[in-house]
C-alpha cells in the first residue's frame, strides 16, 4: 500500500509540471524519453508486402548529440557492411563494394519499403522540427510540428503524445499542402534498462504504398559515450569495430 | 531526467491505466542478442553472369581480337565467387577479400583467383589508425571517373561499384573532429613500394612512393587535397570537393595536375612517339534526387592525357593496314604493334572529354525492390556513346538480379564505333551469404 502511495506521489510530481509545459518543452521531453543523447542501438526493420511476404533488415546505430548519427547494416547479407553517416544535413553512404563513402542527398532512401532515411537516420524531432502548437485532448497532447528546413522528408507532423509518459503514440506526416504521406504508430512499451522506458515497435503505412507496411523494432538501446571522430568519413568503414 | 526508479513507477501506472499505447497488431519480436559481435565474421556472394555479345565486325578492336577466327557473336558465361572476412582481437583487425572468377566463351576459358585485399588494421583510438598489407584506397568524389585516384587501379565506368584489387601499402590516418566551421580534419599517409613481385603493375620497380590526402569537412563541404610523389610514377597533385547545395542536390568535382606525365602515341607519319607533357584532368558532377525518387548522376570529365579523335583514327588505320597485311601475306607484325598500343587506345574512356549520366529510379509506381536505370557514357569529341538500360530486382532475400542491355553507337573512326562488340545483353544473378 505504501509502495502504491509512493508511485502515485512520484507520478504526481512528474505529471504536474508537464501540465504547464510549452510545445517546445513537450517535444524536448519526447526526444529525451525516446533515446539518450549519446547511445548505441540495435533495430530491426521489416517490410511487409500485401501478400504477407517480408524483407528484414538489422541495423546497428550510434548517435551523439543532436547532429551526429551513423547506422550500419548487419543483415541481410546483401546489405551487410553498408553504413550511413549523418552530420546535420550532410549525409554519406558507404558501400563496402565501392570502398569509399559517397555524399548523398539527405532525402535519399537507402532501403526499400515505406521507411526512408528520415525515419532511419532521425536524431531528434526537435532538431528537425519546430513545435508550433500544443493542444490537450483527454490523456494526450497534440503537437503541431513544422520542418525547420527543406532537408527533411515531411514538411509537417501532427504528433499525438501520451501526457503521462511524454512519449509519442502516433505521428501523421504531411506535405506542405497538407497531403498525408504516412502514419507512424508507436506500440509495445518496453523497459530497455538505464532508465529508458519507451515504445519498442514503430509501424508505418502510407497511402502512397497501398497494402505495404513497414515496422521498426528496437531490440536494445544503451547509453554510450562516443568520441566525435567516430562520426567521420575516416571511421565509417570501421564502425563495426565499435560493437 | 527521471530516474530509473521513477520510470518503474511510471510503468506501473501505465500498465494500470488505459493509455494510447497498444500492443502491436502482430507479435513483432527482435532478439538483438542474435547479432552480438563475434571475433570472426565473413560473407560474400556467388555470382553467375551470362552475356550475349553481338560483335562489331567493322570495329578496329574486333579486328585485333578476332582476326584469326572471325565470328558474328559470342556467348559468355562468367561465374564468380567473392569471399571477405575479418578477424578482430582487441585493437587489431585482420581483413581479407578474395575473388575467384571464370570467363567461358566459344573462344577461350579463363579462370582467375585474386586477393583483392588483405591487411592488418590497428585502431588504438578513433583518432588514429594504421594499416599494413594489401588495401584498397578510394580517393575522390566522382562516381564514374576519379582523376585523383592516385593509388588505385582504374575504375570501370560501366560497373563503378565493383570491387577492385588494392596495392600492398603501409598507411596511417589521423583524424580530429569537433564543432565549428571545420568539423573534421583527417590526414592519410600511404607508402607504396614497387619491386619484383610487389605492386609491379603500378610503375617503375625498386622505388618507394608516398601519397597523402588531407580531408576537411569545412562549412558542410568535403574538401580533399591530395598528392603523390615517387619514382614509380610521376609526381601529381589533386583537389576534390563535394557539397549538398540543396536537400535534393549535391555537387562534386575533382582536379588532378601532373606536371610531367609520360605518353606513348602514334604520330601523323605512323611512327610511335614517346615523351612527357603536363596534364590537368578534371571532372564536375552533380547528384539530383527528384520527388519521385529518380536519382540523376551526371559528370563531365576532361581527361587531359587522353587521345584526340584524329589520333584515334590513326590507330584504327594502323589496325586496318595490319589486317590487310595479314590477309595478303599472313604477317602479323603491324597488328602486334597495334596491340602493343591498345593500352592507350583500347582502355575504357581513353579519350579526352566525356559526359556520364545515370538515371536510377528507385521503386517506380510503388513497385518495391525494382530499380530501373539508364546509363549513358558519351565521348563528346567524336559523338559516340554507350547506352545501357538496366533493371535490378532485390525482392528475394539475399538475391540480386540485374538485366542490362548495352548499345554502342557511333560511326567508323569513333571510340564506341570501333569497339569489339556492337550490343551486349547481360543477365547477372548474385546470391549473397
Amino acid at each position: 500500500m505504501l509502495r502504491l502511495f509512493i508511485v502515485f506521489w512520484v507520478v504526481g510530481l512528474t505529471a504536474s509540471p508537464a501540465a504547464a509545459l510549452t510545445a517546445a518543452e513537450v517535444l524536448a521531453r519526447v526526444d529525451r524519453n525516446l533515446q539518450p543523447e549519446s547511445a548505441e542501438m540495435y533495430r530491426q526493420l521489416i517490410n511487409i508486402e500485401p501478400d504477407g511476404s517480408r524483407k528484414e533488415f538489422v541495423l546497428y546505430s550510434l548517435r551523439k548529440g543532436r547532429d551526429r548519427t551513423v547506422a550500419l547494416f548487419l543483415s541481410p547479407a546483401s546489405e551487410k557492411g553498408r553504413a550511413t553517416l549523418r552530420q546535420d544535413d550532410n549525409m554519406w553512404l558507404y558501400i563496402p563494394e565501392v570502398g569509399r563513402p559517397i555524399r548523398i542527398t539527405s532525402l535519399q532512401s537507402v532501403v526499400g519499403g515505406v521507411f526512408n532515411n528520415a525515419d532511419i537516420m532521425r536524431l531528434d524531432y526537435q532538431s528537425e522540427y519546430e513545435a508550433l502548437e500544443l493542444t490537450t485532448e483527454g490523456d494526450e497532447y497534440h503537437l503541431e510540428l513544422k520542418a525547420r528546413s527543406g532537408a527533411v522528408a515531411y514538411d509537417r507532423l501532427t504528433m499525438r503524445v501520451d501526457r503521462e509518459a511524454l512519449l509519442p503514440i502516433e505521428i501523421e506526416c504531411r506535405t506542405a499542402d497538407g497531403m498525408l504521406i504516412k502514419t507512424l504508430r508507436y506500440s509495445e512499451l518496453k523497459d530497455f534498462g538505464n532508465g529508458i522506458f519507451r515504445p519498442s515497435v514503430l509501424e508505418t503505412e502510407s497511402p502512397l504504398y497501398q497494402g505495404y507496411r513497414s515496422v521498426m523494432i528496437w531490440g536494445r538501446i544503451t547509453p554510450r559515450e562516443l568520441a566525435d571522430e567516430v562520426f567521420t568519413l575516416s571511421y565509417l568503414p570501421r564502425i563495426e569495430e565499435l560493437r | 531526467m527521471p530516474t530509473g526508479w521513477c520510470r518503474g513507477a511510471l510503468l506501473v501506472l501505465l500498465l494500470a491505466y488505459p493509455a494510447g499505447f497498444a500492443a502491436a497488431a502482430e507479435d513483432f519480436t527482435f532478439d538483438a542478442a542474435a547479432f552480438a559481435p563475434k571475433p570472426l565474421s565473413w560473407g560474400g556472394y556467388l555470382e553467375t553472369k551470362g552475356e550475349y555479345l553481338d560483335l562489331n565486325r567493322d570495329g578496329a578492336f574486333y579486328t585485333l581480337r578476332h582476326y584469326r577466327q572471325p565470328r558474328a557473336a559470342l556467348y559468355r558465361l562468367s561465374p564468380a565467387l567473392q569471399v571477405e572476412g575479418t578477424y578482430r582481437q582487441g585493437i587489431a583487425v585482420l581483413r581479407g577479400k578474395a575473388r575467384l572468377t571464370g570467363a567461358w566463351d566459344q573462344l577461350e576459358q579463363q579462370d582467375r583467383v585474386e586477393l583483392l585485399a588483405g591487411q592488418l588494421s590497428l585502431t588504438p583510438s578513433p583518432r588514429l589508425s594504421l594499416d599494413l598489407g594489401k588495401k584498397v584506397y578510394r580517393w575522390g568524389t566522382g562516381y564514374a571517373f576519379n582523376p585523383v585516384g592516385f593509388v588505385e587501379r582504374p575504375k570501370d565506368p560501366d560497373n563503378p561499384e565493383d570491387s577492385r584489387e588494392g596495392y600492398l601499402t603501409a598507411g596511417l590516418e589521423l583524424t580530429t573532429s569537433g564543432a565549428g566551421r571545420l568539423r573534421t580534419a583527417s590526414l592519410s599517409l600511404v607508402t607504396l613500394p614497387v619491386a619484383q613481385g610487389i605492386n609491379e603493375d603500378f610503375g617503375a620497380a625498386d622505388h618507394y612512393n608516398l601519397a597523402a590526402k588531407l580531408y576537411l569537412l569545412y562549412r558542410d563541404t568535403d574538401i580533399s587535397l591530395l598528392g603523390f610523389t615517387g619514382d614509380s610514377r610521376s609526381t601529381r597533385f589533386g583537389v576534390a570537393m563535394a557539397r549538398n547545395l540543396w536537400p535534393h542536390l549535391a555537387i562534386h568535382g575533382e582536379l588532378a595536375h601532373i606536371p610531367s606525365q609520360s605518353y606513348r602515341m602514334l604520330a601523323v607519319d605512323g611512327s610511335t612517339v614517346t615523351g612527357t607533357a603536363a596534364s590537368t584532368s578534371y571532372l564536375l558532377g552533380l547528384r539530383y534526387l527528384t520527388a519521385q525518387q529518380l536519382t540523376i548522376i551526371t559528370e563531365f570529365y576532361h581527361n587531359d592525357g587522353g587521345y584526340r579523335p584524329d589520333e584515334g583514327r590513326r590507330f584504327q588505320r594502323l589496325v586496318a593496314t595490319g589486317h590487310r597485311q595479314y590477309q595478303d601475306t599472313g604477317t602479323t607484325a603491324t597488328l602486334e604493334r597495334a596491340a602493343a598500343l591498345a593500352s592507350r587506345y583500347g582502355r575504357p574512356q581513353g579519350g579526352r572529354d566525356y559526359l556520364y549520366t545515370r538515371l536510377s529510379w528507385k521503386e517506380p509506381a510503388d513497385t518495391l525492390y525494382f530499380t530501373p536505370a539508364f546509363t549513358v557514357i558519351a565521348n563528346l569529341d567524336d559523338h559516340s556513346a554507350s547506352l545501357s538500360p538496366e533493371l535490378t530486382y532485390t525482392g528475394f532475400a539475399d538475391w540480386e538480379a540485374r538485366l542490362r542491355f548495352t548499345l554502342l553507337t557511333g560511326g567508323g573512326g569513333s571510340e564506341y564505333g570501333e569497339k569489339a562488340n556492337r550490343h551486349r545483353l547481360e543477365l547477372r544473378l548474385r546470391r549473397f551469404f
